[in-house]
């Protein structure tokens, strides 16, 4: 029986991992069970029930079409040599392919999210030592002071982390840089419209990002010229330029996140064995 | 011997399935042993051919599965007919008289 189970892994080498799959393996198994015992009752030598079951047991091609997997012809030599092996892909499914769009708008997400952590950090000390143009120089200014270097401490701890845990989310989906993939015509369509969709979002995320960018100096330049209040001038201004700036770095990271991901999916059906 | 072949057989595989399951419900090697009993061990089923079956049948709807466990304690999946699968039957019973009373005008032991 461990033979037949060993050959029905390896018939099912070039599938995905999907229940589908795993249910087709298992019916499968307990068919060959069932006829196993049965043959062996009659008296047949184990290596010929063996032999029997493994012969009749049928082709992955014929599981393929009905469990609509896709298999792609690999492209016909030009030495004349015609290659009639097919090459198995990994078929990513219309949940993947949804799944592995999340993930990589999330992972972009909490990377911007780590950097704009780090890039507002300065604002703390900034504004926590402008406090005592309000208050005067007494202990609760200084108080006020410290909690800003904290913050600055806090929010870069805060940042680094992020941007550490962001590769994080993406171990998983190695295998699409790794095997030949593939999407099936449903999952392609769905994607491409959403490219379309995504596109316009990527613009307008960058047009933000940059705008943001280069208004952080603003508050700092209309406070100064209105020769406003030290409080403003020396501290929320400056902090704004590193608040601004963050959150611009923010919108110009996450813009294509999405763009890059249905690209990369739609790239799968393309690629050709190394 | 002379093989079935299994391009002409291919369209009737779902209506030999349901042949059994119209009687009750079954599961795939009780089906599998009673194809080769009932054909004189003519036509031997593979199981990825019947698996494939099984899945489509289930998703045109014309039969469900449920688990089971044997006597033996062994759980399997059992199939039961539904009853757009045993009219799908009779119209593949039709299909095929038709079909037979088409082919057979062609068939001649003149050589």
């Amino acid at each position: 029986m461990e033979t037949i189970k060993n050959y029905l892994e390896t018939m099912f080498t070039n599938f995905p991992d999907t229940m589908e799959i795993r249910k087709a393996k298992s019916e499968l198994l307990s068919m060959s069970e069932d006829k196993y015992n049965e043959l062996i009752s009659t008296g047949m030598p184990k290596n010929e029930v063996i032999g029997t079951i493994i012969s009749e047991l049928g082709t992955p091609e014929e599981l393929a079409e009905s469990l609509s997997l896709r298999t792609t012809k690999q492209p016909e030599k030009p030495v004349g040599i015609v290659e009639t092996n097919t090459v198995y892909r990994r078929l990513v499914s219309f949940d993947e392919a949804a799944d592995y769009v999340g993930d990589c708008a999330l992972s972009k997400m909490i990377l911007a999210l780590g950097i704009l952590f780090c890039i507002i950090s300065p604002a703390g000390p900034v504004i926590g030592e402008s406090f005592r143009y309000i208050f005067g120089n007494n202990s609760f200014s200084e108080m006020l002071g410290g909690l800003g270097v904290g913050f600055l401490f806090l929010s870069t701890a805060i940042g680094v982390g992020l941007i550490i845990l962001s590769g994080h989310k993406m171990k998983e989906w190695k295998f699409l840089k790794r095997e030949l993939c593939a999407v099936d015509g449903e999952t392609e369509n769905f994607l491409k419209n959403k490219l379309e969709q995504s596109r316009l979002k990527k613009t307008f995320s960058l047009v933000v990002g940059i705008g943001l960018c280069i208004i952080s100096v603003v508050p700092v330049s209309v406070f100064g010229s209105m020769s406003a209040h030290l409080f403003l001038t020396a501290g929320l201004g400056p902090a704004m330029i590193f608040n601004l700036t963050g959150l611009g770095v923010y919108f110009i990271i996450t813009a294509g996140s999405k763009t890059h991901a249905y690209e990369h999916l739609l790239s799968l059906n393309n690629k050709m064995a190394a | 011997m002379q093989e079935i072949s299994s391009d002409v057989i291919r369209g009737y595989n779902d209506t030999i399935i349901l042949f059994f399951l119209i009687k009750e419900p079954s599961y795939g090697y009780e089906i599998s042993k009673n194809i080769k009993t009932l054909s004189d061990n003519k036509y031997l089923i593979k199981e990825t051919t019947l698996y494939s079956a099984f899945t489509r049948l289930e998703k045109n709807g014309y039969i469900t599965s449920f688990s089971q466990e044997a006597e033996n304690g062994k759980r399997r999946t059992y199939y039961r007919i539904t009853d757009s699968g045993k009219s799908y039957y009779k119209e593949k019973c039709e299909e095929w008289q038709l079909t037979k009373d088409v082919i057979e005008r062609f068939i001649s032991d003149a050589q």
